[in-house]
């Protein structure tokens, strides 16, 4: 009975630590982990944006800042009706891994203001936004945020998946749910029970999928899912597809009256001789590039910009002080390296 | 099946349970006198499991160590079926280890085709279990031990699954007689054992694995990384090492503890040692001992002049070396140690107090010297490890990366070493120890869960074997 009792005792006294102890890491994760609940984007311009004002992220990269009103990463201060340049993308555009006024659309509108040009830029680039959702929220884009001036997308692949666009013309792409209601919401709202459900997810993944030992195979495995994971090589049908869809975008983008500008970023690699490179196939650039001249539409590829940009101060664009060199998301220089490219693209295309 | 792994908690969850069943008073009394033999043969059960999770072929090559080390110290008397038992141990480890490397070297040596290898695989574990199963038939041919007449003892300490693939490698003088004694899962060694693991496992899924990122990238690539960036990685393998191996064989020791079992320390502060001989009375101590005690001594030790000494500690050491590795790196990294504790012989006259600033000085002398020497124990051949050398010391340009893991892992083994070395009873040789807590208390069991949960949070989700699995 003694025994009992000092057995019910303890376990009391766990469930009083384990409140206080999950109180504490949720403080702990609140700046390690924080990337806040999506919430189901009203306008469709995301399938999703950010509930909570504060992100903050120190397992990839160090960073904290706010979200603004619409649940996007903007520290410059703008208002709808400033809107010039709306900046789609990925997490990489979402800039959760540096500080804020170190992001591409900071810098960008930097350098707009010191140049002169004045162009107001707006990102609502959304963790896990890959070029084909971004081209099929292109328009509800277009219409919530109306720039004046451009929009820009990025991609991370240039190899496009057969099935993903067609998904997007035929408009059946499935939104990524935003999981804003219910016990998950309210689970969510303790930041530790999100870093370990991230944990979770992670040594999972690891169990479900072959072990990527090579850097290569990491990388296009990336590439791989940014295009659907399926790699048809059917020139024939693939050239028609990707002209259909490069046709859908210019019609959205030229009946709101704004130029389109497709920035691509490869994955960078370290070669097993030590050079760096990175890892678009130059002919998968060269067809999608000229996809995009087609149909008036403006690409970039930083693939150069990075090379060069290592060549002459041995920097990657990817990577952090906590993570491999050259792998995971855009870093500092990254941001930069990306800001300048498409000031200049923009000043090109002005003829300035 | 690794201590890091969701599959080993339930294992060892219901192997604690069997345990814990068969002290109940009830199951106890009706067991009687074969209580002792059912306890050993769930661990024996349990270990071979544990064992044949890798690959099930693995048990019958443990168990034919076991049957040879068994019989060998029922037969201690007869020295030729001793030399011969030994012999037996050691040729099976030199097949599956070393055939294929002594095989290749020679062909490579000689420009002929090396069509003579054996694919063999690897089976983890054998470098430790065939030293323990040497330890016990020398030990019993040296009365140091009485032959032990169940071969379910025997078996059981040569294939105990908490030190059974990765150390430490534990005399069977300590373990054996502690199969005779009451030791069983109780709370308070529960409350201990459990801790013990746990910090264990921060150490490898926290520290080790996140430094493992940083330093695997740069040994791979070290043509593109900066002087700077290679000499942090060098350091942070020396750091990735230590958390590695130690937090095995903390889980290790507190598995054993759990169970009611106590092994030796392994690892006790190695990097505040103020030169290489104290550096291997603090690394990897169960090798360290059993080498001086059944190579160094065997081959003489230094009873036979000062010249014979320092070649008995060469060849100690290279093949100490040897043992962790089939590559001429290990041998060179082996070879590199002996040269220094010859040196450290040669120039120790005298056992002088030194001042706490002079202590810093040797140890930060002595860390260096073991980080360069570590080079090419990571290394996968010399001509990398020459090339890391190299790149560390010509200050050519490439990408600077700094890594904050190697930072916060730094500040963590110094925090650490502050409190022992204030806690320590002798402050010349200081020891580590045990931080563990009274999980009676509320205020403890916050700071555990905390643990637990900062060891989830932060540890990395990658694949990062074991590096002492390999050997």
């Amino acid at each position: 009975m003694k025994n009992a009792k000092g057995v019910v005792i303890w376990l009391l006294k766990c469930f009083v630590a384990g409140i206080a102890a999950v109180a504490i890491l949720s403080v702990f994760s609140l700046f390690y982990y924080n990337h806040g609940i999506r919430k189901t984007s009203e306008t469709g311009a995301t399938d999703y944006s950010w509930e909570n004002q504060f992100h903050s992220v120190g397992y990839e990269g160090f960073a904290w800042g706010f979200n603004d009103a619409d649940g996007y990463n903007n520290a410059y201060m703008l208002g709808r009706e400033d809107i010039d340049i709306l900046l789609m993308g990925s997490s990489h555009m979402n800039a959760y891994n540096v500080p804020q006024k170190s992001s591409v659309s900071y810098l960008l509108n930097q350098k707009m203001e010191t140049s002169g040009a004045g162009y107001g830029v707006y990102n609502i680039g959304m963790e896990g936004h890959t070029f084909y959702m971004c081209s099929d929220n292109l328009k509800d884009a277009l219409e919530t945020y109306a720039p004046h001036k451009y929009v820009i997308i990025e991609t991370r692949s240039v190899k496009l998946s057969m099935e993903r666009m067609e998904e997007v013309l035929t408009g059946t792409r499935k939104r990524t749910p935003a999981f804003d209601s219910g016990l998950i919401y309210y689970m969510q709202k303790v930041p530790y029970f999100c870093l370990l459900h991230r944990q979770i997810r992670d040594m999972c993944d690891l169990n479900d999928a072959s072990l990527a030992d090579d850097n290569n195979d990491a990388a296009e495995a990336s590439d791989n899912n940014d295009s659907g994971g399926a790699l048809e090589n059917q020139a024939p049908e693939y050239h028609t597809q990707l002209n259909r869809f490069m046709e859908m975008l210019a019609e959205e983008a030229g009946s709101y009256n704004v130029k389109l500008l497709v920035f691509y970023m490869p994955n960078t690699c370290i070669n097993d001789d030590g050079t760096v490179g990175t890892l678009g196939n130059p002919q998968d650039i060269a067809e999608f590039a000229a996809a995009c001249s087609d149909y008036g539409i403006e690409f970039l590829d930083m693939s150069d910009i990075f090379l060069e940009n290592y060549r002459q101060n041995y920097e990657l664009p990817f990577g952090f002080s906590n993570t491999e060199a050259g792998k995971g998301h855009l870093n500092r220089r990254g941001h930069e390296l990306v800001a300048d490219a498409l000031f200049d693209k923009i000043m090109e295309i002005e003829g300035k | 099946m690794t201590f890091a792994s969701i599959t080993f908690i339930v294992f060892f969850t219901l192997v604690l349970v069997l345990e814990g069943i068969t002290n109940v008073r009830v199951v106890k009394e009706k067991l009687g006198n074969h209580f002792y033999i059912v306890r050993h043969m769930i661990l024996l059960i349990a270990s071979y499991i544990f064992y044949g999770w890798w690959d099930w072929r693995f048990c019958f090559l443990i168990l034919f160590v076991t049957v040879t080390a068994y019989l060998a110290g029922l037969l201690h008397q007869n020295k030729t079926v001793v030399v011969m038992a030994v012999c037996v141990v050691l040729v099976v480890l030199g097949i599956f280890k070393y055939y294929n490397f002594f095989v290749e070297s020679f062909c490579e040596l000689f420009s002929i085709s090396s069509a003579g290898t054996i694919n063999f695989i690897l089976p983890v574990g054998i470098s430790f279990y065939t030293f323990q199963a040497i330890s016990y038939i020398a030990d019993v041919r040296l009365g140091r031990l009485q032959a032990e007449r169940s071969f379910v003892n025997v078996a059981l300490y040569i294939a105990f699954f908490p030190q059974l693939v990765a150390g430490p490698i534990v005399k069977a003088s300590e373990f054996l007689p502690q199969l005779s004694e009451d030791r069983n899962v109780s709370i308070r060694n529960l409350e201990t054992g459990l801790q013990i693991f746990m910090f264990g496992l921060f150490k490898k899924i926290v520290l080790a694995d996140n430094l493992s990122v940083y330093v695997d990238e740069v040994f791979r690539y070290p043509t593109v990384f900066s002087a700077g960036t290679i000499a942090m990685a060098v350091v942070s393998y020396a750091m990735q090492i230590y958390f590695d191996f130690s937090g095995y064989s903390d889980m290790a020791i507190g598995s054993a503890k759990c169970l009611g079992y106590d092994f030796s320390r392994n690892f006790n502060m190695p990097y505040i040692s103020k030169n290489v001989s104290e550096f291997w009375k603090r690394w990897h101590i169960s090798l360290s001992t059993w080498l001086k005690e059944y190579l160094y001594i065997s081959l003489g030790g230094n009873r036979k002049g000062k010249i014979r000494t320092y070649i008995n500690l060469m060849l100690t050491m290279v093949l100490g070396g040897l043992w962790h590795g089939a590559n001429w790196t290990f041998v060179v990294w082996g070879a590199l140690h002996g040269a220094a504790l010859c040196v450290h012989k040669m120039f120790v006259r005298t056992h002088r107090k030194g001042s706490a600033a002079r202590n810093i000085l040797y140890a930060a002398a002595t860390d260096i010297f073991v980080c360069l020497c570590w080079i090419f124990f990571r290394a996968d051949n010399i001509s990398t490890a020459l090339v890391i050398i190299q790149r560390m010391f010509s200050f050519d340009r490439g990408v600077r990366h700094l890594y904050s893991w190697t930072i916060v892992s730094l500040i963590f083994m110094i925090v650490c070493h502050i409190k022992a070395y204030r806690r320590s009873a002798s402050k010349e040789f200081c020891s580590g120890y045990y931080a563990v807590m009274d999980l009676g208390k509320v205020s403890s069991l916050i700071i555990w869960f905390v643990f637990i949960g900062l060891t989830i949070g932060l540890a990395y989700t990658g694949a990062s074997p074991f590096i002492y699995f390999q050997f």
